[in-house]
């Protein structure tokens, strides 16, 4: 069997294209029908995501489908023209295919490194494969690997480590200053989509209350109602003139207003410490210009980070993902090469089986002509003919074999199994050639 | 090499143990790592224990807490009894480490008081809870002083905004602040009630009543920790402005205080030693 992906993904396909090639639910378990029906003898896994559409299958080695065969399916699929597809996407076949999905499932090959969703997506592509009885040996050893490899990758490397996005920071920032939410307020000053998100993440602590607060009130209200329908929260608008009276009894601030001059001056938050009985304060000012007069900052009981100070935080992160990289890589061709070995022992053991009888069946015609002719030839020299030739055949069979096993571990045993059959015109089960470990790439990613 | 040596050894090496796995899991988040931990610091806690355990069987509850290795070892093994609880509460995530490593420094200088104090007139029933109250008091400040250790670390990372990596791996401010602020609460009353059983023996001592016992190191040292303590529970419920880092700043300086009166100048304290 050889394995192959065809598919594009974030780097090489626009937007515009992926979601065309997007395929839904119901989509998917339509489309892996269709191909069962296509290609009963294939095994194959449809992994769609926002930022990839790939299909992994494997294939007899001179069976279907073919590269070509599975665009144009996609194609077909989404009423689209395969050669509109094709220059965006990739093909990877055996070891690059299988080093491409131990990428993919460890989020090396994803648009933030290191993020966890493409495991459950690819898990879950899986079994929906399964449940079209699309899994066989191959995909489902290969996969099995591949969830393996994953989780060694999470566990060993910092890949998966950190966060990535401002508003995760924000969160954990957070976290870090205050241990319990449900007797905190938060204070949202603006209405920003930026401010949005980032209050969206923090909502996820499930502080007791919440306050919004905007120069045009009705944003305020509109920002309010959403998130009341979202989070069942208590949530107040209350007027832009007052918010800095507000700080007294708030503990989190968000502020996110497009102002151009600071909304809060370090004099204007003079009186807010005593007022709040010089509780901890943690204000997150993601506007540009900044929102917070850095003098509010020196206060020892306000922790004030800007989006500078948050974004440094998702770089170091990214940075110390980034260094894990050659980590990640060498624990993902160390099981490549695991993985090919244990395929190709596999794939191998038919053509010694059938070399092996293919040589005992010569001896026996052998044997079936001589043993007439030889009239005076007693039991004793029957047997040691007989004994004879079987060790000649022991004996061409050792080198062969011997060599295949060593070559196993240099991924070449399948080129000299090939040259094998073709020159003993071995038979071997579905009357093809064992998996060649040989690897070839196309396209876009190649 | 004598029991008492070869126990305070076993327990310095556990608990030291601990503290290196528990901060490496701090840093991994690895569960074997973590259950290391976890076992060597229940080793520690158990040897030193056991071996109290069996003093006080073999001596009697006087002779031994009059023995200043036995009492070290006791606090070592409250101080490292509360790191292992704190491992229970997902607040206090990290400050496991520490608490094991100021345990393994205690278990050492038990070593070093480990030479048996001669027997005085005048001991009786309530110089146990003298002893004990010492000892649980000052494990209260000790662990409440490395709790607020851990408080000035935080704080100077979320302040400089340098190391925020470490975000989710610490315990939070508040956290912190509260656990310092329960070890306080607890540690007053009794190291109070220390001091006062602690006159009670001055009155009975004949042997000492007629000296200047007040200027004893240990009893002026304990007297400087103990209006350091009062000030420091006055204000965190009077004065709002002795919160966060300054109160965190008390509990450490108290802390010190604490460890010198009970380590250096009860050793060369003449009522103490």
């Amino acid at each position: 069997m050889r394995t192959l992906i065809t598919g594009c993904n974030h780097r090489y396909a626009p937007v515009a294209l992926r979601e065309k090639l997007a395929f839904d639910e119901a989509q998917m378990v339509e489309a892996l029908r269709r191909f069962h029906e296509a290609f009963p003898e294939a095994e194959a896994v449809l992994v769609s995501t926002c930022n990839r559409v790939e299909f992994y299958f494997a294939r007899p080695v001179h069976g279907h489908p073919r590269i070509g065969e599975v665009i144009e399916f996609i194609a077909r699929f989404h009423d689209l023209h395969a050669a509109d597809l094709s220059s965006a996407f990739y093909n990877h076949e055996d070891a690059e295919a299988i080093r491409h999905l131990f990428r993919v499932t460890s989020s090396l090959d994803s648009m933030v490194l290191g993020e966890s969703q493409i495991l459950s997506q690819v898990r879950t592509a899986f079994e929906a494969a399964r449940r079209q009885n699309l899994i066989g040996t191959n995909l489902g050893d290969l996969f099995q690997r591949a969830f393996a490899v994953a989780k060694e990758i999470h566990t060993r490397t910092a890949i998966a480590t950190g966060r990535v996005s401002v508003g995760s920071v924000a969160v954990d920032l957070a976290r870090q200053v205050f241990s319990r939410f449900d007797d905190k307020t938060v204070l949202m000053v603006g209405a920003g989509k930026m401010g949005e998100v980032t209050l969206k993440h923090l909502l996820a602590t499930r502080p007791r209350r919440l306050w919004i607060t905007n120069r045009s009130p009705e944003k305020a209200h509109d920002l309010a109602d959403r998130i009341r329908r979202i989070h069942q929260l208590q949530v107040q608008v209350i007027p832009f003139e007052q918010w800095i009276a507000h700080l007294a009894a708030a503990d989190i601030a968000i502020t996110s207003t497009g102002s151009r001059e600071p909304v809060l001056t370090a004099k204007q938050f003079a009186p807010v410490p005593a007022r709040r009985q010089y509780r901890p304060l943690l204000i997150i000012d993601i506007a540009v210009p900044r929102d917070i007069d850095s003098a509010v900052g020196k206060q020892d009981s306000v922790f004030l980070y800007n989006i500078d100070d948050l974004q440094i935080v998702t770089e170091a992160t990214l940075i110390q993902r980034r260094e894990a990289l050659s980590c990640c890589q060498g624990i993902i061709e160390s099981h490549v090469t695991d993985y090919l070995q244990s395929r190709t022992g596999r794939d191998l053991g038919p053509v010694l089986q059938a070399l092996r009888d293919r040589l005992q069946g010569i001896s026996e015609q052998e044997l079936h002509w001589l043993l007439p002719k030889l009239q005076n030839a007693s039991a004793h020299d029957r047997e040691m003919i007989e004994r004879m030739l079987h060790r000649i055949a022991q004996k061409i069979l050792h080198h062969p074999t011997d060599l295949l096993r060593r070559k196993i571990t240099t991924g070449t045993a399948g080129i000299y199994a090939d040259t094998l059959a073709a020159l003993f015109a071995l038979k071997l089960e579905a009357d093809e050639p064992p998996a060649s470990p040989a690897s070839n790439s196309s396209g876009p990613g190649a | 090499m004598t029991a008492p040596f070869i126990i305070s050894l076993i327990g310095a090496i556990a608990l030291g143990v601990a503290a290196v796995f528990a901060w490496a899991a701090l840093g991994r988040q690895s569960r074997a790592t973590s259950a290391v931990a976890g076992g060597a610091a229940s080793v520690g806690v158990l040897a030193n224990a056991i071996y109290v355990g069996w003093a006080l069987a073999d001596h009697g509850p006087i002779e031994t807490f009059r023995q200043y290795h036995e009492a070290t070892l006791l606090l070592a093994s409250l101080i490292a009894a509360v790191g292992v609880g704190t491992r229970f509460a997902p607040s206090l995530r990290g400050l496991d480490g520490l608490l094991f490593l100021l345990a393994a420094l205690v278990d050492l200088l038990a070593l070093a008081l480990s030479s048996p104090a001669t027997a005085s007139p005048g001991y009786h029933g309530w110089f146990i809870s003298h002893g004990l109250s010492f000892a649980i008091s000052g494990a209260c400040f000790m662990v409440g002083g490395m709790s607020a250790v851990a408080y000035l670390i935080v704080h100077r990372i979320l302040r400089r905004k340098q190391g925020l990596t470490l975000m989710g791996k610490v315990p939070s401010l508040e956290a912190l602040d509260r656990f310092t602020r329960w070890m306080l609460t607890i540690g007053f009353p009794i190291f109070t009630y220390g001091i006062l059983t602690g006159m009670c023996g001055v009155a009975h001592r004949k042997d000492i009543e007629q000296t200047a016992w007040y200027l004893d190191p240990t009893v002026l040292l304990s007297a400087a920790a103990w209006l350091v303590y009062a000030w420091l529970c006055g204000s965190l419920v009077l004065r709002p402005q002795i919160r966060g880092r300054r109160a965190a700043a008390l509990a450490t300086w108290g802390m010190g205080l604490v460890a010198v009166a009970y380590f250096l100048m009860g050793w060369v304290s003449p009522i103490h030693r």
